[in-house]
């Protein structure tokens, strides 16, 4: 198989992780193998140390788009949820990884200050976090992401098949078939008694 | 590019399998679908064609897709495997080539689809997708999953059991009535309480119906009659009431895949084939298509389908080429078919004989058959894997017609003549303004 990224990109609480989870079991299931990078993971662990400026951030997405390139050049899928708010390192991996899927979770900051499933927002509205992303600092929209999410306005079933369907478009993701031996059992009986055989 | 003015549109396709033009204008005509033509056009549906051959899994996959078996890789229920050269059954996932639900959906229209034959697996989609015939598991019949598991608590029934019809043929007639009613209540219910552009209901208990109690049908002294005509009473109650759950401007297409009519007899190709010397049996412990053995020069498939053994003998493997275009062999065949013994009391057996590479084209007409046999109406095909008389009494009251099957639009027009199911694609695809060249079809109609 060939290998490739689907990079989750959107606010915090815009739903990533929860699409990128929910995405590499589908994945699973389909018989590739694949690994998440999750943001937050990867904050404590890989980027451990680094801080919020621009710098930060973009240095902190350059290592998560090595990584992804490395796994991607191994065959393997990389599922990538991060903020990334900055569309020019965004690009960067994107020219790095060459098999790159695009995914912009489009939320409202209202919705994800609802969610707020970290209580980050809350702190960000009281002036207790600084630099906060869609609050006090910019989030760059991609402008041509080759799927676009609302998660805010779709059900997670409804974003899932979305990003399913272009995966097997583009020729990433096998489509689901062959039938189990005992239904295929059932076919035939079924197709004899119709006649048909 | 979406036209515009076709962006606040939405169509729904109604489809009775197998129901013959003729039969179901007689039935407009005499009131018994009296609801479903008080909320379509006072214009009479017009008569299509079908696909060749003319059997559901063909026929839908050519719906579906826009394109012959060429191009969507699907020529009957049976087929060999590309690798293996065993028999496999082709599904969902065998189909290639675009999918309508696909194309609609990448253009922002929502869909709902429900029991489509050639449709299980069910596929992602934008919106919702049950699947159809072949498809075997409520539990997984659906997309997104959720829907199956409404369905499972229902009790729906993806097909009728047709096991004991002919014991019980008043049971049958009612199995069938509950499944329709479910059926189309389940579609108001998706129908009313999700976003949509584009729906297609399929109800595939007419050609249950037809293929077990076609006499009981056309005969109006026939002991079932009455109870085929409450089915069909309940089938106008149930579609009429789908139909007045959408807006008055929404477009509806009622169609069907194929004709029907009496079946006279069976036909067995392999039989004849064997009779010839052209077919070769094995051992009767083989199965499938081991059963033929190597030394054979041609097989067929149901239905009408013939391939020649292009390969030296292989024991272990059975390999079967594809099409190879036509040999001597293919139009030896091809003529005798023709001529000897092919004749059904005072009409033929067959309408035609053809060459596949003069009826199949596209990226996967290498898997076609080398000679596709058409029958004569009232002849059924059958392509039995092992030896039986070449002709024999039907087992069932009805087949399958090339001809015959309906469109019918509520607002648009049919306005090519001889409209063919490989129309039906680009026709819808124009009423959303998504028509593009290139396509098989054509547009069968002029929208208002």
């Amino acid at each position: 198989m060939k290998g490739y990224t689907v990079w989750f990109t959107g606010l915090s609480g815009s739903g990533k992780s929860a699409l990128g989870n929910r995405l590499a079991q589908e994945i699973r299931k389909r018989g590739q193998p694949v690994e998440i990078i999750d943001g937050d993971v990867i904050r404590r662990s890989l980027s451990k140390g680094l801080g919020f400026s621009k710098e930060d951030r973009d240095e902190n997405i350059r290592r998560v788009g090595h990584v992804c390139s490395y796994l991607t050049a191994t065959e393997r899928v990389a599922i990538a949820a991060c903020i990334s708010p900055y569309a020019s390192i965004r690009n960067r991996n994107r020219d790095l990884i060459g098999e790159f899927v695009e995914v912009y979770c489009k939320c409202s900051v209202q919705e994800c200050a609802k969610r707020d499933p970290k209580g980050l927002y809350l702190k960000a509205f009281a002036g207790e976090i600084k630099g906060f992303t869609g609050v006090d600092d910019p989030y760059e929209a991609p402008e041509n992401p080759e799927v676009l999410v609302e998660t805010d306005k779709e059900t997670i079933e409804e974003s899932l098949s979305k990003i399913i369907v272009k995966l097997e478009e583009m020729s990433y993701l096998p489509r689901v078939d062959t039938l189990s031996p005992e239904e295929e059992a059932k076919v035939i009986e079924r197709l004899e008694n119709l006649g048909y055989l | 590019m979406p036209n515009p003015s076709r962006t606040k549109s939405r169509m729904l396709v109604v489809s009775l399998d197998g129901f013959p033009q003729t039969d179901f204008e007689e039935l407009r005509t005499s009131r018994v679908f009296r609801r479903i033509e008080a909320r379509m056009s006072n214009i009479p549906s017009s008569p299509m064609r079908s696909i060749i051959p003319a059997v559901s899994s063909v026929a839908w996959s050519t719906y579906l897709s826009g394109r012959n078996p060429g191009g969507h890789n699907i020529y009957g229920f049976i087929d060999r495997h590309p690798a293996t050269g065993t028999l496999c059954l082709p599904n969902a996932s065998s189909r290639k080539g675009p999918a309508i639900y696909r194309t609609l959906g990448s253009a922002e229209v929502s869909v709902i689809m429900m029991n489509i034959p050639m449709t299980y697996p069910p596929e992602p989609v934008n919106g919702i997708m049950i699947g159809g015939f072949l498809g075997v598991d409520v539990r997984k019949i659906a997309f997104p999953a959720s829907i199956s598991t409404e369905l499972l608590n229902l009790g729906y029934i993806i097909d009728a059991d047709t096991s004991r019809v002919r014991e019980e043929p008043l049971e049958f007639i009612e199995q069938l009535i509950d499944i329709v009613r479910l059926r189309c209540r389940f579609f108001r219910q998706l129908l009313a309480g999700n976003p949509w552009r584009f729906a297609h209901l399929h109800i595939m208990e007419t050609d249950r119906l037809f293929h077990f109690l076609w006499h009981s049908f056309s005969d109006t002294k026939a002991e079932m009659h009455p109870a085929i005509m409450r089915f069909l009473d309940v089938l106008d109650e149930e579609i009429s009431q789908v139909l007045d759950g959408i807006h008055d401007a929404d477009e509806v297409m009622i169609m069907s895949d194929h004709g029907f009519c009496g079946s006279e007899r069976e036909w067995d190709i392999n039989a004849w084939l064997a009779e010839k010397g052209w077919l070769i049996w094995s051992e009767e412990s083989n199965k499938g298509l081991k059963r033929i053995a190597p030394q054979s020069k041609a097989f067929s498939l149901p239905p009408g389908r013939i391939y020649l053994k292009h390969t030296p003998p292989d024991h272990n493997r059975h390999e079967m080429n594809g099409h190879l275009g036509i040999d001597s062999s293919c139009m030896d065949i091809i003529k005798e078919l023709k001529t000897t013994g092919a004749q059904c009391g005072d009409h033929p057996i067959f309408s035609d004989v053809l060459p596949g590479a003069d009826v199949f084209y596209g990226e996967y007409s290498c898997f076609a058959p080398d000679i596709i046999a058409i029958p004569f109406d009232g002849i059924e095909l059958k392509s039995r894997m092992e030896p039986g008389p070449v002709e024999s009494p039907s087992r069932m009251e009805g087949t399958h017609t090339l001809d015959n099957a309906i469109i019918w639009l509520r607002h648009g027009r049919v306005v090519s003549c001889r409209p063919g199911i490989i129309d039906l694609f680009p026709t819808i695809l124009s009423y959303f303004g998504l028509f593009e060249s290139g396509m098989e079809g054509r547009i069968l109609a002029a929208w208002p």
